[in-house]
């Protein structure tokens, strides 16, 4: 921290010579140990209160009866604070932990003055904790994504607009002239996630637009959260972590500026998608589909890029903990944005639409890629964060084997069901009812799955605070996955 | 809030955003970032973790240091 750095202007252009004196890694990631690990920390708490949530949804999905005269936990309420513990509590969480120390190493400079985050910390998770909570009081605003009562918003926009500038203070004062694409991604979702944020919650719920004006909004808002926040963080942490573990550059950097752009431009119409077959104008919803189906360019350059920087290596992602999910997550993101791109042509889309096939897709980007992202990341940072060794191989790869067997059961049986259930809708010889009831195989197979996630994340979450804690040997580092040599 | 209300609000938030996209690109384009491409793939590397060097693997496990 006390190093003093005579680096010459982050402005100056990249041909000049970098800076000689620097500041080491260690201290980079000392800088950042505190709040990181504050919001790894809660995001793990959100990520097993979320997954009872889920557990809870699943069995009523087939078991209407289960919890059945518990008014706090109707299917209504239960399956909203899932969908926010885990959106708002265990990925933004997760995420803001991961942009913070990205971004500080990445611009090879420490965080400075890191105190303010706890309370920004603090600020955003009492705010998810009232939304929770007053969600399962039924005070939900039934806007999909929004679920939170209103008056959660404030909490939350303090707490990141805080976590925002002081990402975006470290790129500032950066002691590295490059600009690494992760930055760029970094960098695109600070700003776009307070302009989804603040159109949403303005046009829906403290000015509601009138109609399908609302719908579009909420759409818009709902399906740019993953595609223009989530989305980006995870791809700036594969584009950093596959070729740091790896120890080789990415394939191609022309590619991943090229997907970074590209993305930038076409994401934005992929939400309409999701009113197809509604009262909107046609060129809009026709737009929309142009813009979903040219996310293809991004995906497959992003695709090529990460696959091909891969290969050959498949040994060294085997035997890092970080790469395993990583890696998972990767070919997740490929798969599932060549399947939503598929999901907006309006033949698929008239089959898809109002399916659990949906369902199944939601899952697969945000679990089957962003949070496994997340979970590799989390196993790169923490042993550097906290200079100790993860304490147990065995939890991890119980983690990753349910992780990924798990969401993988899960989108296959929810992609069949819901493929099956919506060829039954379209056909008017069936009755609603049989097709209601030939979904419910499909939604026990979705609560295995949820049973193995679960056992999963008991995994991870143990793991996580053995090494927290320090019991049991995990207190000092000393075998290969912090190779830092004055960390 | 009037339709002609939203609307000119959208227009002022997206003009907003539309110059906060342009800027970004003509910065990117004037800096040099959008050239040199093979030194900024190489930029995640420095001494202490070293192109070439595995930084990960399971904890029981030797530490890598072979080059790859």
């Amino acid at each position: 921290m006390s190093t003093v750095v005579t680096a010459p202007s982050p402005d100056e252009p990249i041909t000049s010579p970098l800076p000689k004196e620097r500041v080491t890694l260690a201290q980079i990631d000392k800088s950042v140990r505190g709040p990181a690990i504050l919001f790894i920390s809660t995001a793990c708490a959100w990520l097993l209160i979320g997954t009872v949530f889920a557990l809870i949804t699943a069995f009523k999905a087939h078991s209407p009866t289960f919890l059945g005269n518990v008014e706090w936990l109707t299917f209504g309420r239960v399956r909203a604070a899932h969908l926010n513990s885990v959106a708002f509590g265990w990925s933004n969480n997760a995420a803001f932990a991961v942009i913070l120390w990205l971004m500080a190493r990445l611009s090879k400079v420490p965080m400075m003055h890191g105190g303010l985050l706890y309370v920004a910390g603090a600020f955003w998770n009492v705010g998810v904790f009232v939304g929770v909570i007053g969600i399962l009081a039924g005070q939900s605003t039934s806007v999909e994504w929004l679920e939170m009562p209103k008056y959660v918003a404030p909490l939350i926009a303090i707490a990141y607009v805080c976590i925002a500038v002081w990402g975006v203070q470290v790129f500032v004062h950066r002691r590295q002239h490059f600009v690494y694409v992760s930055q760029w991604y970094i960098l695109a979702a600070i700003f776009w996630l307070p302009w989804l944020y603040m159109i949403a919650q303005i046009m829906i719920l403290y000015f509601p637009a009138r109609g399908v004006t609302q719908s579009l909004t909420n759409w818009w808002f709902a399906h740019n959260v993953l595609g223009l926040w989530l989305s980006p963080i995870g791809l700036a942490a594969a584009y950093y972590f596959i070729p740091k573990v790896l120890g080789k550059p990415i394939h191609s950097y022309y590619l991943s500026v090229l997907g970074f752009w590209s993305l930038a431009l076409f994401y934005n119409w992929a939400g309409v998608h999701h009113l197809i077959g509604g009262p909107l104008p046609v060129w809009m919803v026709t737009a929309g589909i142009v813009g979903s189906v040219m996310m293809v360019i991004p995906v497959i350059v992003t695709a090529v890029n990460h696959h091909l920087t891969v290969v050959g290596s498949f040994k060294q992602v085997w035997a890092s903990p970080t790469l395993r999910f990583i890696v998972f997550g990767a070919m997740s993101y490929t798969l599932a944005s060549l399947i939503g791109s598929l999901m907006a042509i309006r033949d698929v889309n008239e089959i898809t639409h109002f399916t659990h096939f949906t369902v199944g897709h939601a899952h697969h980007g945000v679990y089957a890629f962003f949070t496994m992202v997340m979970f590799g990341s989390i196993y790169f940072m923490m042993p550097r964060l906290l200079k100790r060794e993860w304490p147990s191989a065995a939890l991890i790869k119980i983690h990753f084997w349910s992780c990924s067997v798990g969401i993988t059961v899960m989108v296959v049986a929810l992609s069949i069901g819901g493929w099956i259930q919506g060829l039954e809708m379209n056909n008017p010889e069936i009755t609603f009812i049989e097709t209601v009831r030939n979904t419910i195989p499909w939604l026990q197979a979705r609560s295995v799955s949820g049973v193995m996630l679960t056992v999963g994340h008991i995994a991870f979450g143990l793991n996580f605070a053995w090494m927290l804690v320090g019991f049991f040997g995990a207190s000092e580092k000393k075998g290969p996955t912090l190779l830092s040599q004055d960390a | 809030m009037g339709w002609v209300g939203y609307l000119l609000f959208l227009f002022f938030v997206a003009g907003i955003f539309f110059v906060i996209a342009i800027f970004a690109l003509t910065w990117a384009a004037k800096r040099g970032h959008l050239q040199h491409f093979e030194e900024q793939s190489k930029s995640i590397f420095d001494d202490e973790e070293p192109e070439g060097l595995e930084q990960d693997a399971f904890p029981t496990r030797r530490a890598p240091t072979d080059h790859i």
